[in-house]
């Protein structure tokens, strides 16, 4: 028998234990050597941070470098659940009147925070957004001071370290950014809403230039690469790459914010008297094609669009299409006088009101008038004879000329391109397409190419691009692009431009369907529309779209006016009784803003004087049609 | 025995350097450097026992009753650990008792113990009453006060040193291997019945699937280790202290070491570690007083033991187990009884010297002239095994003379092994 010591086997269990370790040196080479590369991009995964920089979204401006839009900073306040999830209750009382809101929501918001649903308990919830900073400095020190409705002096020593927690981390926020209006019930299609979503970094333009220019608004985010510990939080001192935020680029609208606020004023009057389902004004300089105001009602408010029903999200003078009824009974003149086929003093037979050839009615009867009469007076009849004189062809071309077949390409969203039937199929309707093309039945405009046309039919023939944009500028202050008056094409010519305003002066005249119009200190010109609504099935009886465009002064226009309305219900609905008074109103009010001089007396000490540059005489006369 | 004790202290200093730096940077992850500052208050303690164990005259620990008396002191305290009031909890177990593990003490009670019980009954180790039974039963009921705090990586490690002590004294291989087995199954049973722990074996087996939750800590320190690379990040560069490895500074104080010194700093603590191992087997091999020799062996094993099972947890070679790294993890506990082991063993090879270098037993002896045949050659008797008949026989035929047995026919006879010898080799 052996006697202990057992040398042997304290021999075997020492190098048994080298020998393990020795084989951890094995270990270590696999991992730091061999398998190295791949653990290192692994590893460097986990700690890797990439936050983004806000950037700073550009404003809205008006013509005069008046802000409508622009950016502050503002806080998201969340409630963070780990703390609070067993005083959810004196939370929700010490925050909710500070916050301003109900406590009863609060509580609710975090209770189903805290259920295991959709996404099982949550770490926060959103308690309230946008709330300015100065409004987050005094709820923090409130709440850092807040008891929670609990006896400071009575609580355990856990109970203290818990209220502790509390005052320092109940409540966190997320700096965001809120836009700011001069005025939120202004220009609201023209700018468009802004939502800041909780999930997205920037905030994004739901309609309007907002939308058009979403990117050039938000501008670039910057990062920031870093490394971060495994809650997430960034590392001090490990910064190692940061790319500045591109702050977003400003915006410079044509619009002048004092005549948009001339026709807005106007256009509510107007709507609250006529209750017309929706209402627009459009006012545009013929000469540049430059859109001053664009007022569409009823809107929503921009600070709280969603409360609004989705109609009002609709912005009708550029994407609602009508048919435009008598205005374009201009353009059937245009076209005719253009090719020299009439001339204003032709007279043209009105067929007492009812031309059975065609099944045309006229609102009132007329008889033998010249042209000028005619369109002054706004007869079905004598435009569809002259439209058949020009032709299916001929006036098609000239319609297409003046853009009525696409988009104006004006810059908002939601504008659709143009239907006018071409002029082979005219004749495959029921009655001739052509004598309703005339006086603007049987296809489909927008207001805004309407205006458009008309600015090209009085500024001397030559289609403008309608300019919603005057310049961009960057988030420096240089400016990046301008945009300058672009001649789309040359429709018309000059001489036959001086016919078209000649005859536009006409209708204004008293005794014509836009008397109302008449402006008392400028000349002015205008042609008032009362088009029948149509659906698939036919013109609906009853629902009528009235509208007036104007322009003032009559020989050299400034500024040239549209307004619609849809449906008005008072009265008798009429372009010349609806629109044309606000047209009035409006035009007024604008060429005394822009300091246009008075070219013109009033009507009383008028007499003598004559219509500068009508080129009308005695002889043209208003003549009332016999009744 | 000068140079073991130079080398062992140079370890041990080198191995505490690398820890108080390593607590350094991971200092940074705190509010207040009061980590650091503590771990050199440890050190300090530490080294105070060491000198403690190395003033005292170590005979006086083989004095009667002195290790009873420090076993009943161990074995109480860990009772005491257990009782809801006393003992402090943390993450769902009692190990503290006021500032220090019971636990700790009672590894170098029972190391002790063990040394005096085996020394006293050196000449009766290899019955089984006397080299099992008791001492197993004995030491087993600190194993199981530990089990139940519940600490199961330092009972698992309890275990281990007691067997291999009792087994290096002398006691039976056969009942260490049975009970060791027995033991296996009972761990097996706990482990089944423990949902967190059987987790942990799962982790164990593929750390990579539950790197979202369980595995998490294992899978980030291999992260760290890996990431580490040749030379590392260099001290105080790692990333993985930032709440990747939320155990860093104890039990996975290697994952910081081998992503901030790479691999030549990880191959440098383990080659320190196999320093100190056999610097310490040398010391126990030179003992001439058995108890000494029983001691040495004891603390040289339980440090080696733990340096092996923590830096193979922190490589997932192992199991999840709480054991903190000796001489470099914080825990003032554990680096206290640590250097006061060392301070023992480097007191014991003071008296080396005055007694012969034993021999190391003949393993050619063995082999070829050894009476006493193994169980297989003494079923065959004198004749060799079939398999290691079929295995010459096929080493014969591919040229390859493998064994000197005596009826090899390869072989020229003087080249055989004598008739009488054993032909079995296995």
């Amino acid at each position: 028998m052996k006697l202990a010591p057992h040398y042997h086997r304290l021999l075997f269990l020492t190098v048994l234990l080298v020998c393990g370790l020795a084989a951890l040196i094995g270990r270590f080479y696999l991992l730091q050597i061999r398998w190295h590369e791949d653990i290192a991009v692994e590893a460097d995964k986990f700690s890797r941070s990439r936050r983004l920089i806000q950037p700073w979204r550009g404003e809205i401006r008006d013509r005069n470098s008046q802000p409508l839009a622009w950016s502050v900073p503002v806080v998201d306040v969340y409630a963070n659940l780990g703390v609070c999830k067993d005083h959810v209750q004196s939370v929700a009382l010490a925050v909710g009147p500070l916050l301003g809101v109900e406590h009863r929501r609060l509580l609710k918001s975090m209770y189903e925070g805290l259920l295991p649903m959709d996404g099982g308990p949550k770490d926060a919830v959103l308690l309230k957004r946008n709330v300015t900073i100065p409004e987050w400095e005094l709820l923090r020190n409130a709440i850092t001071n807040s008891n929670f409705g609990m006896e400071v002096e009575q609580l355990s020593r856990r109970e203290r370290a818990a209220l502790t927690s509390l005052r320092k981390h109940a409540l966190f926020v997320r700096e965001t950014q809120m836009r700011e209006y001069l005025m939120d019930d202004s220009l609201q299609h023209v700018i468009g809403a802004v939502m800041c979503s909780p999930g997205r970094l920037m905030p994004e333009g739901l309609g309007g230039i907002e939308l058009r220019f979403n990117e050039l608004l938000s501008g670039k985010p910057g990062y920031c690469f870093s490394r971060k510990n495994a809650r997430g939080e960034e590392l001090p001192f490990q910064r190692y790459e940061q790319v500045a935020p591109v702050n977003g680029s400003s915006i410079d609208l044509t619009i002048d914010f004092n005549i948009q606020r001339i026709a807005e004023v106007a256009l509510e009057d107007a709507m609250e008297r006529t209750g017309a389902k929706s209402g627009a004004i459009v006012i545009m300089d013929p000469t540049t094609g430059e859109v001053l105001a664009l007022a569409c009602l009823p809107a929503f408010n921009l600070r709280n669009p969603k409360a609004a029903p989705i109609d009002w999200w609709r912005h009708h003078p550029v994407s609602t299409q009508y048919e435009p009824g008598s205005t374009f009974k201009l353009i059937t003149l245009v076209a005719a006088l253009d090719l020299g086929v009439v001339s204003l003093d032709h007279r043209v037979d009105c067929e007492r009101g009812y031309w059975a050839r065609v099944k045309l009615h006229d609102h009132r009867a007329f008889g033998v008038q010249t042209v000028r009469d005619a369109f002054g007076n706004s007869s079905d009849v004598g435009l569809a004879k002259i439209a058949f004189v020009v032709g299916p062809e001929r006036l098609y071309n000239y319609v297409t000329n003046f853009g009525f077949d696409r988009a104006t390409g004006i810059a908002l969203p939601g504008e659709p391109a143009g239907y006018v039937p071409h002029w082979t199929n005219w004749a495959a309707h029921d009655n001739h397409l052509l004598a309703r093309v005339a006086f603007g039945q049987g296809f489909r405009v927008t207001q805004l190419q309407m205006t458009v046309a008309y600015c090209a039919a009085v500024n001397g023939g030559q289609l403008m691009r309608p300019l919603l944009v005057r310049q961009i500028e960057n988030a420096n202050g240089e400016v990046v692009q301008t945009a300058n008056p672009t001649i789309i094409r040359r429709v018309i010519r000059p001489e036959t431009s001086a016919l078209a305003r000649e005859a536009l002066a006409v209708v204004t005249r008293p005794g014509y369907t836009g008397w109302r119009a008449n402006l008392t200190y400028w000349t002015c010109g205008g042609k008032t529309s009362t088009a029948q609504k149509s659906t698939t099935n036919g013109y609906i009886s009853g629902a009528l779209y009235c509208g007036f465009i104007g322009h003032a002064p009559a020989d050299k226009p400034k500024v040239v006016i549209s307004v619609a309305f849809d449906e008005p219900r008072t009265g008798s609905p009429s372009g010349g009784a609806i629109a044309a008074p606000v047209f009035k109103d409006v035009a007024e009010a604008v060429l005394a803003y822009l300091g246009v001089p008075a070219d013109k007396l009033p009507d009383s000490d008028r007499r003598g004087l004559q219509l500068a540059g009508s080129g009308a005489g005695r002889a043209n006369r208003p003549v009332r049609a016999r009744q | 025995m000068k140079r073991e004790v130079a080398v062992i202290l140079f370890s041990v200093g080198t191995l505490v350097v690398i820890g108080a730096l390593t607590m350094n940077s991971l200092t940074i992850t705190h509010p207040t450097p009061r980590l650091l500052y503590n771990h050199i208050a440890y050190i300090g303690l530490g080294f105070v026992a060491l000198g403690i164990g190395n003033l005292i005259d170590y005979r006086w620990l083989n004095r009667w009753r002195v290790p009873n008396a420090l076993l009943v002191v161990a074995l109480a305290l860990l009772v005491l650990v257990l009782v809801p009031g006393i003992g402090t909890e943390k993450n769902h177990a009692r190990r503290w008792l006021l500032f220090f593990q019971p636990s700790e003490f009672a590894k170098l009670a029972l190391i002790i113990w063990l040394a005096d019980y085996c020394a006293r009954n050196i000449e009766f180790m290899h019955l089984r009453r006397v080299g099992f039974t008791k001492p197993v039963l004995i030491g087993g009921l600190a194993a199981v006060l530990v089990f139940a705090e519940p600490d199961w990586g330092t009972s698992v490690l309890m275990g281990l040193v007691m067997t291999a002590m009792l087994w290096v004294a002398g006691a039976p291989s056969f009942y260490l291997v049975s009970a060791g087995i027995i033991g296996l199954e009972l761990v097996a049973h706990f482990l089944v019945r423990n949902t967190d722990k059987f987790t942990r074996i799962l982790v164990f087996l593929d750390p990579w699937k539950y790197a979202e939750g369980d595995g998490w800590q294992i899978v980030h320190s291999l992260m760290a280790i890996g990431s580490g690379g040749l030379l590392g990040k260099f001290i105080g560069d790692g990333t993985h202290k930032f709440g990747f490895v939320p155990e860093q500074r104890t039990d996975f104080v290697m994952s910081a070491i081998g992503e901030e010194l790479g691999f030549v700093g990880c191959v440098l603590v383990v080659l320190l570690f196999v320093n100190i191992v056999v610097a310490g087997a040398r010391i126990a091999w030179r003992m001439a007083d058995p108890f000494a020799r029983f001691l040495a062996f004891g603390i040289t094993f339980l440090i080696g033991a733990q340096a092996f099972i923590n830096i193979g947890v922190a490589t997932s070679c192992l199991p999840n187990k709480g054991i903190p790294l000796p001489f470099v993890s914080y825990g003032g506990s554990n680096m206290v009884v640590a250097l006061a082991g060392i301070g023992l063993l480097v007191n014991l090879a003071r008296y080396a010297p005055l007694v012969p270098v034993p021999e190391l037993p003949k393993t050619e002896r063995k082999a070829v002239g050894e009476k006493a045949p193994g169980f297989i050659a003494r079923r065959f008797g004198n004749h060799a095994c079939p398999a290691c008949k079929v295995r010459n026989w096929l080493l014969g035929k591919l040229g390859w003379v493998s064994k000197k047995s005596a009826n090899n026919s390869a072989l020229r006879p003087w080249q055989r092994a004598p008739v009488e010898s054993v032909r079995c080799d296995t």
